[in-house]
Parts: C-alpha cells; structure tokens; sequence
C-alpha cells in the first residue's frame, strides 16, 4: 500500500509539469485566437474601407467638372464608371444609380414659369444621367444579371430604377461603347472584333428582355428648346428603341468583314464572332 | 516662297474644281452662311438651281441633342419639291439637285460610312450594289468643324450619276437611280433629326 502511495504520489508530480505546459499552451491557444480574430476584423475594417474609398473617389472623378466638361463624348468619366461597376456589390450599384436617376428626374423642381436651363440645374442633372449610365453600361455581366434577378424577376425595392438601369444601359452601349470600336476606330483586328461582339450581346441581351414596355420614362425638363429670343425647358421621354438594333449589327458586320485580313476571316473563331452580328 | 506659290496654286485648282458655285442672298443658319442659289456647272451645260431649304441636322444620344452639321438643298424645280406627294417624289421631279453640308462637328470617315449606309438600309437601298460600294471605297476623308460636303446629283447620258466633293477630292459614281437614292438619306425616311431637317430642306410652310 505505501509503495503503491509512493508510486502514486511521483507520478503526480511527475504529470505537474505537463498539466502546466498544456494549461500555458491553451492559453497561447486562447490568445492566438482572439488576435487572429482582431486581426481579421480589422483587416475586414480595412478593406471595407479600401472598398468605400474606391467607390468614394470613382464616384467622386466620375462627377468631377474636369472629367464631365464634354458629354457629347464623355470619354473622360469611363474610367471611373468602370472603377466603380467593378467595385461595387450589385447592391451598392443599384443605390448609387437610384440616387442619380432620382436627381434626373426629380431635381429640376421649379416654380418658374416656363424655367430656363439654370431654373431646373440642366447641366447638373444631364451629368447625372450621363453618370448614371455609364455605370449602367459599365456594369460587368455577371452583377447586372443579379440586378435584373433581385429587383426584377423577385420584385424588389428598386425594380423601377432596374428597368431604367437596363435602358440607360443599352443606351450608353450603342451610343458610346459599340460605336467607338466599329466606328470610331481606324483600324480594326480580332481584339476590336471581340469588344464590339461584347458590346453588341449586351444589347441583345437587354432587347430581348421583353420589359420594353417598362423602359419607357418622362423626364420632367429636361430639354432645351428655344422660344422667342430665350431657352426655355421643356419635358422629355427616355425609351427604349431597339429599332436599328440588327442594323448596327449588319454595319459592323461589313465593317469587319472589309478590314479584316482574309487569314483572319478564314479562322473559324472570327467566324463565331462575326456571326455574332448578323 | 516657291512653296507658297505652290500651295496657292494647287489649292485654288482644288477650289476651282468645285462644279457648284454657290451666290445670292445670305442667311446664316448656326453661324453657317447660306446662299440663296447655285449653279452647277455640267457637261451639258450650267445649269442654275435655286435654294429649297436649310437646318441643321441634329442627332440626339440619352436625351442630349448635338448639332452635326448645317444642310442646304437646291433644286431645279423648287415649286416641284414642295408640291409633291412626299419628299421623295419631289426629289425624283428635280433634273438637277444640290446638297451642301456644313460640318458642324468632326466626323470621321468610318462615321460617315457607317450612318449613310444605315440611312440607304432604312430606305431600302441594296447597299451592297455595285455602285453604292464604288462611292463608299472612293470616300476615305474624314471631315472637321468648318469643312463642307458638296453632293451633285444629275442625268447624264440617260444615266444616273452622283458627284461628291469632299475634302479636296471628288467622288463620281453612276447607276441606275445613284443620286435619288442617296438623297433619300434626306429625302426619306430617318430618325427624329432627319424628320425635323427635312421639312427645312423641303422649305413647306
């Protein structure tokens, strides 16, 4: 009995030492754990506010008065709409462009009987529709679907901006993407045949939506027109018109089918792509 | 010095090789001198033609409307045009006719390639016709503010033809109903600016 105490009593001192070391090591444990998650919550602070700035200063240049002195060709704000569609979670893209669009609508509220251009903040509003569809236009594939998906197919907050999200969209592709690869370019390759069949599915894409009816909106003045020896606003309609649609389609098609090398048009890629357009 | 003197010389070759001389009464239509009449000089002989009508041609993207360039029509037979059914039977009545378009922004040639041959489709023009592609492989000038496009339309030998002046250069091309179907670009059927231009060119009250 008392060997069996002795025996007893070594062992446990002799487990002490272990017990400490796996006590220290649990807390080690504890510790690594609870920095690990302070250092993912702030490197999740962190890129959220990466994130913000991103889409804070895109939105910021894409309104910039240097970047928006043309909008007959508002080349200088693509970059930024393409900084943040790219950016920006399908969410955060339909609030920013409701935000917009609630300005071309709403914001040329007046009392002014008839209002002149500065009345209804013309200028400022048409920067804001410009704006608002390049981000529309810019908006990769995959995010716009989500959009349609969210607020149109299951109905949601914003499904009136969505239908107007999808216009703008297919307006500001025809206007300014399809038109600068097929016909403002001077030379014409593989590349520009790829970006201009892109373009052109994207379109496709949004005329055969079959919410033209939808896609129809009155913008209270909105244009500027001019009466006796001054401008006076007068109200406008957006709408979806896909009319000339096949005809851009055809236009490029001869376009490419004339510039492109015949060791190009013989490749059946290019012949993938150009039946793209017809 | 020599250089100069070349430069004049081939320039006013270049001018007077214009077979349209523009005179008259002034207006001014965006800042673009209008002449009341022309005279285009033929090789059947000059014929006089008088102004039907001007405006600028307008195109309008996202609901923000540009002005293109200002147009001027002359015809023969200016009573004619107006009194026809439609525009385009009007133009089909002018033995001679005279379109000049004051380039009220830059175009390039791909541009310009690209909205007449949409326009000519609309209208039902087989583009791909011989002589509609001779005009479009001779056109490879763009054009800037301030420059201006000159388009003679004309029967010679009972055939059609069509002179264009443009950027120095001129663009000759014949075939059966060449001139009328191009004026169709303006004369038919168009978009909310060529409606609206029109009307203009028409010169109906």
């Amino acid at each position: 009995m008392k060997r069996f105490l002795i025996l007893s009593s070594i062992l446990a001192l002799a487990a002490c030492g272990p017990i400490r070391d796996m006590d220290k090591m649990v807390h080690t444990t504890d510790e690594m754990r609870d920095n690990t998650r302070e250092l993912n919550e702030g490197m999740k602070k962190t890129n959220e506010a990466v994130h913000r700035q991103v889409l804070v200063i895109s939105l910021q240049q894409l309104m910039a008065p240097e970047n928006t002195e043309s909008l007959s060709s508002p080349a200088r704000m693509l970059p930024y709409a393409n900084s943040f569609a790219e950016e920006a979670t399908p969410e955060e893209l339909i609030k920013e462009f409701h935000t917009l669009w609630t300005d071309v609508i709403y914001g040329g509220e007046t009392s002014k009987v008839p209002p002149t251009p500065e009345d209804v903040r013309l200028r400022s509003r048409q920067v804001s529709l410009r704006a608002a569809s390049a981000i529309a236009a810019m908006t990769p594939a995959d995010k716009f679907a989500e959009i349609v998906r969210n607020q149109i197919l299951l109905k949601g907050e914003f499904e009136e901006t969505a239908y107007a999200f999808a216009l703008t969209r297919y307006d500001f592709t025809r206007e300014y993407l399809f038109k600068s690869v097929v016909e403002n370019r001077r030379d014409q390759n593989v590349q520009t045949l790829h970006a201009a069949v892109k373009y052109y599915r994207v379109m496709k894409k949004i005329a055969s939506m079959g919410y033209a009816d939808k896609m129809e909106f009155p913008i209270p003045v909105f244009k500027a027109q001019p009466e006796g020896d001054k401008l006076v606003v007068v109200d406008d309609v957006l709408k979806l018109n896909t009319d000339d649609l096949a005809a851009k389609g055809r236009s490029a098609l001869r376009r490419f089918n004339r510039e492109l090398s015949k060791d190009v048009l013989a490749q059946p890629e290019t012949q993938r792509l150009l039946n793209e357009l017809q | 010095m020599k250089t100069w003197l070349a430069i004049l010389l081939v320039s006013s070759i270049a001018h007077a090789a214009s077979i349209v001389e523009f005179s008259g009464t002034e207006a001014k239509v965006a800042g673009v001198k209008v002449l009341s009449d022309a005279k285009a000089k033929l090789p059947a002989g000059e014929v006089p033609l008088k102004l039907s009508g001007a405006g600028i041609r307008t195109k309008t993207k996202l609901l923000l409307t540009f002005n293109v360039y200002v147009a001027s029509s002359y015809v023969t037979d200016v009573q004619a045009l107006r009194r026809a059914a439609t525009p385009v039977e009007g133009v089909r009545q002018q033995n001679v006719k005279v379109l000049k378009l004051d380039m009220l922004r830059a175009l390039s040639a791909a541009e310009i390639r690209q909205s007449f041959e949409e326009a000519l489709e609309l209208n039902g023009v087989n583009i791909d016709a011989a002589e509609i592609q001779d005009i479009f492989a001779q056109w490879k000038s763009a054009v800037k503010t301030g420059d201006s496009i000159t388009m003679i339309g004309f029967e010679e030998a009972k055939e059609d033809k069509i002179v264009i002046e443009v950027g120095g250069k001129t663009i000759n091309s014949k075939g059966k109903d060449i001139s009328f179907d191009f004026w169709k670009i303006w004369f038919g059927k168009g978009d909310d600016g060529i409606t609206s231009l029109q009307k203009l060119l028409v010169g109906k009250e």
